[in-house]
């Protein structure tokens, strides 16, 4: 991600401030700035004053000083708070800059006349800043967000219409369950393969991450099997390049005849997610498979005959 | 009801996307379950990579939606070995959860059929 513009700290976003907003605020007690010391009940006390000095200061008289100096003052509150979720595999620094942005944010956004402190509206703000970042960033091309919010929806919808009808939807029914067109239904699975593979080590939601499960604690319950499956001779080059859940999902399905909504069922993840392991087991065979093989000329005028497959 | 659509297509990879919508259109038709539409979806892209890497630069489509299944027909394919490729493995995975057959075709080609029916305890 590139660096916060650092003009950003010092412009307003453009947000459209409420006439009155502050208008009831008496200006004298702005005249005095307060002092700020945390290390004490006082000084908890003279850090609020001192937090609503300077946004009146921001919102009533425009002092971009002001401004700039309670996002300097929170930018330890957004470390904190971006460190809740460095282990996802996102700089550090980065989550941060966005964490900073849904501050400055919320410093644009408070209304004066609440009677809330800073901290308590700016937290949420850093955080579902920061959460969609993690949103977007997941997605390996550009998805307009209403695609994206859509392939959520009926990402769900699936998991509630499957035991409710005891086999997978249809895509008309997924339509109806979400008040859309098929076309939309369609579009918004067609997303789903844009989305970046959940790594194995990845949490299954939730912000305590050391609390949580990891999806890779679902997986790996038919180990009994995996000789079976080294057995089945045809496919064994390109099975021996996948980890063991891979493998087990691939003979979930192909071999124990499974469906995808099933899998989802007994391994706790979504459909939609044991399509892409799916997908990412079979473009690993293909590839493993094409690196083994050299490549076939074709022959023109080859005989063609009648062959059954399967 | 029959409905039928054809497509030809540059054999490449970033086609595929619009592909899978037009076979998902199709398959809504026939009110397939998103799970059997994406197998579908599989054993096609498994099948264009097999025929691509035998050197074609477009692919030949024709969707069928019947009243209980959807079939997709891959080719014709003028060299037998597209035939081959369907033994390996990621091909021969897919074709446990299609059917799948391969049938001359007028022209001396093969073609190569994937259909997908309607659960019987489907809507």
């Amino acid at each position: 991600m590139s660096a916060l513009d650092p003009d950003s700290l010092r412009r307003p976003l453009d947000l459209p401030l409420s006439p009155d907003a502050g208008a009831s605020l008496d200006r004298d007690e702005t005249d005095e700035r307060p002092s700020r010391d945390e290390g004490t009940i006082r000084g908890r006390d003279d850090a609020e004053k001192l937090d609503q000095y300077l946004l009146r200061r921001w919102r009533l008289d425009g002092d971009i000083e002001a401004r700039q100096e309670l996002i300097t003052m929170y930018l330890p509150l957004v470390r904190s708070l971006a460190r809740r979720y460095a282990a996802r595999g996102e700089h550090f620094d980065d989550l941060v800059q966005v964490g900073a942005i849904g501050l400055i944010k919320a410093i644009d956004r408070f209304d004066l006349d609440r009677g809330v402190e800073l901290t308590t509206y700016a937290t949420p703000n850093i955080v579902g800043e920061i959460k969609r970042y993690f949103r977007d960033k997941g997605w390996s091309v550009r998805v307009p967000r209403g695609l994206q919010e859509l392939n959520i929806r009926i990402n769900k919808l699936i998991d509630e219409l499957v035991p409710k009808l005891q086999r997978s939807p249809t895509i008309n029914e997924i339509a109806q369950a979400a008040g859309v067109e098929p076309a939309d239904v369609l579009e918004a699975l067609e997303t789903s393969q844009a989305y970046n593979s959940v790594s194995l080590q990845s949490s299954l939601g939730g912000e305590h991450s050391e609390e949580e499960a990891m999806l890779i604690d679902y997986l790996g319950q038919e180990e009994q099997n995996y000789d079976v499956m080294e057995d089945r001779t045809v496919l064994a080059p390109g099975f021996a390049k996948l980890d063991k859940r891979e493998r087990t999902i691939l003979y979930l399905r192909f071999f124990e005849g499974l469906t995808q909504s099933q899998i989802a069922a007994r391994v706790g993840i979504s459909q939609m997610h044991v399509s892409r392991l799916i997908r990412r087991s079979l473009e690993k065979l293909r590839e493993e498979i094409g690196d083994l093989e050299e490549p076939i000329v074709p022959e023109p005028g080859d005989a063609a005959g009648v062959h059954g497959v399967n | 009801m029959t409905d039928l659509v054809a497509l030809e297509f540059p054999a490449h990879p970033s086609v595929l996307p619009l592909v899978r919508m037009v076979v998902g259109g199709m398959a809504a038709r026939v009110d397939l379950s998103v799970d059997a539409l994406d197998d579908m979806h599989m054993a096609l892209e498994e099948i264009f990579y097999a025929s691509r890497e035998h050197g074609r630069s477009r692919c030949r489509l024709i969707i069928t939606a019947e009243t209980d299944a959807l079939t997709v027909q891959l080719g014709p394919f003028a060299s037998m070995h597209v035939v081959d490729r369907l033994a390996e493995p990621t091909c021969s995975l897919v074709a446990r959860v299609v059917e799948l057959q391969v049938l001359p075709d007028k022209a001396g080609g093969v073609s190569i059929f994937l259909t997908k029916r309607r659960e019987a305890s489907g809507p």
